[in-house]
């Protein structure tokens, strides 16, 4: 085979597996936004360690790894992706137990593996059991029963080897966790004997005191392995052995479905119980034996199986366990390209396959509500949109509910609590859209709020936490903070002055602090048709004491941003990526300025503004080739590409900060300190002194360059002349502790003295977009770093932490 | 006014924290972040699954992404490692597929030898695994395979040559060929 034909055979080969996913961009920014915050900006290993100290942290991360992988533990977990979301056994119907995907048992509470939710999967509680010695919290193979009650394996291994020809690490002992609360608290087993390379464990529930659990364990190559049974009937604290099986001794249980991978255990009575596998996939290397589904059933509970054969089962499915409410019961196969829904009306003893097989994507698309009644979503990939199934006969017949549902988007599962009333999640959305109606209309559970197809993102508060951040002060006692917080007592008392909120308020805000008293918020707000499509400043001019309300001002970019700047407390701009607008009645009324603000087609306007004049202003902007600064010099209507300083390597795009209209300076260390004044409103940059820091060769992927273990991290200046820096220095060169000086210019940069301060030191590297320094004048100066606040009265000599209250 | 930290490049920006910059960086490499995990996992769902992990790790991890380093071989390599993680997770469990591989018609040579093509994947050790897919499927050139899996070309090539050498022997013997 040569080399053309065998990319063309990987291409044959794996297109099948990878079907297009046009949800998938979708999804990463939904998953994104969740997790936004989370990200831990840290200092560069290159700035920060010297080679030495890089080799001892290097051997220190060896020695802890040998150590955690010395004392690894395993945690039985069955995978299976996304099964037919299970219920709790209401009423007369029988299923598995839910077995780790999303489970709601009511529109409001449910279990996600073992955590729950009580507000509708908004928010989810881990509620996992304590870790066991020698095993980690949480990862086990859940079992939820009801809203309260829920199981979870533990298993133990003294040795996490796997040796050759194994399919996973050899476990010592299994445990099973059992909550009767919620997951408040939780109960251990008996250790069950299940010793041996463990190949997967299946449990089920038919109560909240029956319960059966089922241990592959030995090699798959060769094929010799142990299947064994353990019941209990108390709720899972004891597990008696019913019976053992081998893949040698020729029995049903020992020799059914060989290698394959098992799919579940239910029981729909104390005697009755099923098993069931897929055979089209195995474990390990050995490959999987047999033809499609494998059925098995007890009517003993459990001491003897037979096969159970599904009449006309087409070839490579996967069989999932059965439903059932009375004799009525239903079975899904996953095929290619479809699902085939078998039923029964004599409890199980014959199996009849719908005539249709129907198309879902996967699995969890399909949920019955017990024997007969049952939903599935069906994928139309030329229309791009869902339409949603039922039946009442158990597969036998189908009928369309609704068609044209979540356009474009994927849906991930479906689940009826009952007939009326189901949850599906879907790609573009947080929380699983609700049914009350059978399907036929689907809404989002307040607050959130779609459009058409569109989710409307939720309004946050810029200043949530537990303490200011971007702190602004204006005098000795007056300042402000993100979310709209001030002060009036040095810092010490943080209090939300912010204007009420709009109706159907959508997430882009921006506000601006002009002085101790005039403030700006900008709310963005939605309407029946649109997410968000108008913005409304609000204006204070008594420190939020009362609040102004603007006039509607349209939005062209609402997914952008909108931003905010005032030069005076008259004269502000406003714009949303690419419309501008000018105020010159304190924010009351707005008028369109320029429609297209970003210099080029190729730009958008992508942060805040600073204008020093009523013509001069700067904005951030971002292009296709990069971002930058683009400078109007008309008032807003045209706008040029502005360079104000370059580091060795790059061009800053801080926008630069005005003592009056005609001196500035500009200040960043993104990329190795810079910092540049002018003198003549802006039109003319050049570079000022920064204090010396000490370099070092280093050597990193990037080859040789200079090191420091120093950084400034803020500068602040009260005039073209004088001001401070507070500069960091890792005085170990291992990434911490790192002591704080302060540093003082009376030439603008020229010459910088130290001022003797006592500063504390810090364990972790201030982030300079985290950390602020404000000189109100030549005494009074105010530090904000890694959520503390700090306050000087002699000029940075003496520094005292304020103990603040914020709400 | 606080002096706010700004950005050069879409990667500078996404480094302060601008989300939307980095949402620019990252979506065309999502089709291919993809399509490797559907080619180590073949699963899609688990795919798509290990595709937004990564994409969160990326976001989260982003500082570690050095000055003038390329995008695509740091993302896809984290993209690889969340396979393999999730390879790990489920080896000694239950790995199903949402489609099972179904041989409807045997005579249908085209998808069985993507049955066996695929078969004689999984049973290839996560390395070797990668190396094809990135290659073979992917057709990422030597050097930048040799970033993505933290390996030399040299390396790159002496492990390719052998994955490829008994893929195509798992292959023929699933055929019936010696």
């Amino acid at each position: 085979m040569d080399d053309l034909s065998l990319r063309n055979e990987f291409r044959r080969a794996l297109d099948v597996v990878a079907p297009p996913a046009p949800w998938l961009a979708a999804n990463v920014r939904t998953e994104l936004r969740q997790h936004r915050g989370e990200r831990v900006r840290r200092r560069p290993f290159a700035l920060t360690l010297s080679p030495a100290a890089a080799r001892l942290l290097a051997i220190a991360l060896i020695v802890v790894l040998m150590l955690a992988a010395a004392g690894a533990f395993l945690v039985i977990h069955r995978f299976v992706l996304q099964p037919i979301p299970i219920h709790t056994r209401t009423g007369a119907v029988s299923r598995e137990c839910s077995t780790g995907t999303t489970d709601m048992i009511t529109t409001q509470v449910g279990w996600q593996g073992t955590s729950r939710t009580t507000d509708g999967g908004t928010t989810w509680l881990d509620v996992s059991p304590p870790a066991m010695p020698s095993a980690g919290k949480g990862g086990g193979d859940t079992c939820v029963l009801d809203a309260t009650h829920a199981w979870v394996t533990v298993a133990i291994s003294a040795n996490n080897t796997c040796p050759t020809g194994c399919a996973g690490p050899e476990i010592d002992r299994l445990y099973v966790m059992s909550t009767t609360d919620g997951g408040a608290t939780w109960r251990t087993s008996q250790p069950i004997p299940a010793s041996g390379m463990s190949l997967g464990v299946e449990y089920d529930f038919f109560d909240t005191l029956h319960g059966w659990l089922l241990t592959d364990t030995g090699y798959y190559a060769p094929h010799r392995y142990t299947r064994d049974l353990y019941a209990t009937t108390d709720g899972g604290v004891h597990w008696n052995h019913v019976t053992s099986a081998s893949s040698r001794d020729g029995s049903v249980l020992g020799t059914t479905a060989v290698a394959c991978t098992a799919t579940g255990i239910t029981f729909s009575s104390v005697t009755t119980g099923w098993l069931t596998w897929d055979c089209t996939q195995g474990n390990g290397p050995g490959l999987p034996q047999g033809n499609g589904p494998q059925l098995a059933v007890t009517r003993d509970g459990g001491r003897t199986w037979a096969a159970v054969n599904l009449p006309s089962a087409p070839y490579g499915c996967g069989a999932t366990p059965p439903i059932f409410s009375a004799k009525a019961g239903v079975l899904l196969l996953s095929c290619q390209g479809g699902a085939v829904v078998y039923r029964t009306g004599d409890a199980g003893q014959t199996w009849t396959a719908g005539q249709r097989q129907i198309s879902s994507q996967v699995a969890s698309q399909v949920d019955f509500v017990d024997g007969t009644t049952g939903f599935y979503f069906e994928f139309d990939r030329a229309k791009k949109v869902w339409t949603l199934y039922r039946t009442t006969s158990g597969g036998a017949d189908w009928a369309v509910v609704k068609s044209g549902l979540f356009p474009g988007q994927n849906v991930n599962s479906l689940q009826f609590i009952n007939e009326t009333t189901g949850l599906a999640t879907v790609s573009n959305s947080p929380v699983p859209w609700v049914t009350n109606d059978g399907g036929k209309t689907w809404s989002l559970p307040p607050p959130y709020r779609s459009v058409g197809n569109e989710i409307c993102t939720q309004p946050t508060d810029p200043g949530a936490g537990s303490g200011p951040r971007a702190v602004q002060m204006f005098s000795r006692t007056t300042g402000w903070a993100a979310g709209a917080r001030r002060t009036t007592d040095g810092g010490a008392t943080w209090i939300n002055v912010g204007p009420p909120s709009l109706k159907l308020r959508s997430s882009a805000s921006a506000e601006f602090f002009l002085d101790a008293n005039h403030a700006w918020v900008v709310q963005t707000a939605g309407s029946s048709t649109a997410c968000a499509d108008r913005a409304v400043v609000f204006s204070t001019a008594d420190g939020g004491a009362t609040w102004q309300q603007g006039a509607v001002v349209p939005l062209a970019n609402p997914g952008v941003g909108v931003w905010v700047d005032f030069l005076d407390a008259a004269d502000g701009w406003l714009i949303d990526g690419s419309q501008l607008y000018r105020s010159s009645d304190a924010g009351r009324t707005w008028n369109l300025v320029a429609a297209n603000v970003g210099m080029s087609s190729s730009c958008i306007a992508f942060g805040p503004m600073a204008f020093s004049s009523l013509t001069t202003g700067w904005m951030q902007v971002q292009c296709r080739n990069g971002g930058g600064l683009a400078v109007t010099h008309d008032g807003g209507a045209n706008w040029s590409a502005q360079i104000l300083a370059k580091s060795s390597c790059c061009v800053s795009s801080v926008l630069p900060t005005f003592f009056d209209s005609t001196n500035g300076m500009v200040f960043d260390d993104s990329n190795g300190p810079i910092f540049a004044m002018t003198s003549d409103g802006g039109q003319r940059w050049v570079r000022h002194g920064l204090p010396r820091l000490s370099y070092f060769t280093c050597v990193g992927k990037g080859g040789v360059s200079q090191c420091s273990n120093q950084s400034i991290a803020a500068l602040s200046l009260i005039n073209p002349s004088q001001g401070w820096a507070l500069v960091t220095n890792d005085v170990t060169g291992r990434g911490g502790p790192f002591a704080l000086t302060v540093e003082h210019t009376e030439d603008g940069g020229r010459t910088w003295s130290s001022v003797e301060a006592d500063l504390m030191k810090v364990n972790a590297y201030p982030d300079p977009s985290q950390t602020t320094l404000t000189y109100v004048d030549s005494k009074v100066a105010f530090l904000w770093i890694q959520n503390r606040l700090f306050t000087t009265a002699d000029g940075g000599h003496g520094w005292t932490a304020v103990q603040i209250t914020y709400r | 006014m606080a002096v706010q930290p700004g950005s050069l490049t879409l990667v500078q920006a996404a480094k302060d924290g601008d989300e939307a910059a980095f949402e620019v960086l990252l979506e065309p490499l999502l089709d291919q972040g993809y399509r490797l995990a559907c080619g180590f996992l073949h699963d899609h769902q688990a795919a798509e699954d290990a595709v937004q992990e990564a994409a969160i790790k990326a976001w989260r991890k982003l500082d570690r992404l050095r000055e003038g380093s390329e995008m695509r071989p740091w993302f896809l390599g984290i993209v690889a490692n969340e396979c393999r993680s999730t390879r790990r997770a489920r080896w000694w469990t239950v790995l199903k597929l949402d489609h099972p591989e179904a041989i409807e018609d045997p005579r249908d040579d085209a998808i069985l030898e993507g049955v066996e093509l695929r078969r004689a994947l999984r049973a290839m050790d996560s390395a070797k695994r990668l190396v094809l897919v990135l290659h073979w499927y992917l057709d990422l050139p030597l050097d930048e395979i040799a970033v993505i899996t933290g390996s030399s070309v040299h390396g790159v090539e002496s492990r390719l040559l052998r994955a490829t050498q008994e893929l195509k022997r798992r292959m023929e013997v699933q055929r019936g060929r010696p």
